[in-house]
């Protein structure tokens, strides 16, 4: 069937810049709180309830308001969280729960941190569509170093979308998980090693 | 860990029904046919950067999909709503006549059919839920076959109204097709009937 798919790709290297793992697979996993994304787009709502992190509620705006003439800012699934950020964009934990479609946030997040069990997180980059043949897809990949000199080991992956809608109702700062895998087996960071995390997502006509 | 489906899929229902109201066809497949507009769209809300689309005119279009933080300017910002009101064929779910086979570079319908032939009504958000491991969103519109005569649809599309003023610049609104289908076998609505379009958007976990 054709749609959108969604392939994870996570390069490991050593402190030596050597590549010692590489894995490619499918990602199963964009989750409820993405389809509440597409409909409150479409469907041009303004009260998009989609679950936090912490498992509260949030509320999605996806249009501004005629005349909002003070504040204004929108952002609805903004993914290019700069380093040192751990609050969203693409994460990286631990757990090894498997994903179920109303997951709200990673079972267990490796933090951003220069000590040991932690990770530090560069900024999310992207690359433009493209489009060859029948297929087009875009790319947003981060990488992470281990500086404490301790291995980590990562199992889960996902993407927090941070939205943010500022108008005359207030200023409204959510962030919300989209995505979630978890992987087929546990892939280490080793000391002063470094992971790159890449999401592609393709669609083909 | 790989898998068969997309993890985003969308399919098309068509429903018939004569004058009398009677269902005399209904056919459900899943859609082929995402366009680059829309990967265009999601990467452009993900990384809330401007990008250039085609319109359904076929010019283009530099398109944003957020407000960067504004302060004491009258906004006003519609962001891809594609529930098109009663007789607007500019966006909404649109049926055609065109069979040529559906390509990433698609900006409009082949052949649409115009309001004065298969009358449009209000593109509706129908049915949004989970089930099981699948979220979903439905979209829904009528079509009335008023021209008189017979009519076959080769070709069916999903389009989505743009505007965004944000003090003095505006832009729009411009009408932008994320997705085209063409049919393996053209669909006849007879006269006086009406043909009923559903598009459903899931994620599946």
């Amino acid at each position: 069937m054709m749609g959108v798919k969604a392939y994870l790709k996570l390069t490991v290297r050593d402190r030596e810049g050597r590549v010692v793992k590489h894995l490619e697979i499918e990602s199963r996993s964009f989750l409820l709180n993405l389809i509440r994304v597409f409909k409150a787009l479409f469907a041009r709502q303004h009260d998009m309830s989609v679950t936090l992190p912490d498992g509260g509620s949030g509320r999605f705006d996806a249009y501004c308001q005629v005349g909002a003439s003070t504040k204004t800012t929108n952002w609805w699934c903004h993914l290019m969280a700069p380093k040192e950020d751990d609050s969203y964009g693409i994460v990286v934990g631990l757990g090894t729960r498997a994903v179920a479609i109303d997951d709200y946030n990673l079972e267990s997040k490796i933090p951003h941190g220069t000590t040991a069990g932690k990770l530090y997180y560069y900024d999310v980059k992207s690359e433009a569509v493209s489009v060859e043949d029948s297929v087009m897809k875009f790319k947003v990949k981060r990488f992470f170093d281990e500086h404490a000199g301790s291995s980590v080991n990562v199992n889960e992956v996902g993407l927090i979308a941070f939205h943010r809608c500022t108008d005359d109702n207030g200023d409204t700062q959510i962030k919300f998980l989209i995505a979630r895998d978890v992987l087929p087996s546990t892939v280490t960071v080793p000391a002063y090693g470094n992971l790159m995390v890449e999401y592609e997502i393709k669609c083909t006509v | 860990m790989s898998r068969p489906v997309a993890n985003v899929q969308i399919g098309y229902e068509l429903e018939i029904r004569d004058k009398n109201g009677k269902v005399i066809k209904r056919i459900s497949k899943p859609s082929k046919s995402f366009v680059s507009n829309f990967l265009q769209w999601l990467l452009t809300g993900l990384v809330s950067t401007p990008y250039t689309f085609k319109d359904r005119g076929g010019t283009d279009r530099e398109v944003y999909t957020h407000i960067p933080a504004q302060s004491g300017v009258d906004v006003e910002f519609i962001n891809m709503d594609v529930k098109g009101p009663a007789d607007d064929v500019n966006y909404g779910i649109l049926v055609g006549y065109g069979t040529t086979s559906p390509a990433p570079g698609d900006y409009d319908l082949e052949s649409p059919a115009p309001n004065s032939e298969l009358k449009a009504y209000e593109t509706t958000l129908e049915e949004y839920g989970v089930s099981g491991n699948e979220t979903y969103a439905t979209f829904k519109r009528v079509f009335e076959n008023v021209s008189g005569a017979d009519k076959t649809i080769n070709e069916l599309g999903l389009a989505a109204k743009y505007y965004r003023k944000v003090g003095t610049d505006e832009r729009g609104p411009w009408y932008f097709l994320l997705i085209r289908d063409v049919l393996s076998t053209g669909q006849t609505v007879p006269a006086g009937a009406t043909v009923t379009v559903r598009y459903k958007i899931k994620t599946v976990t």
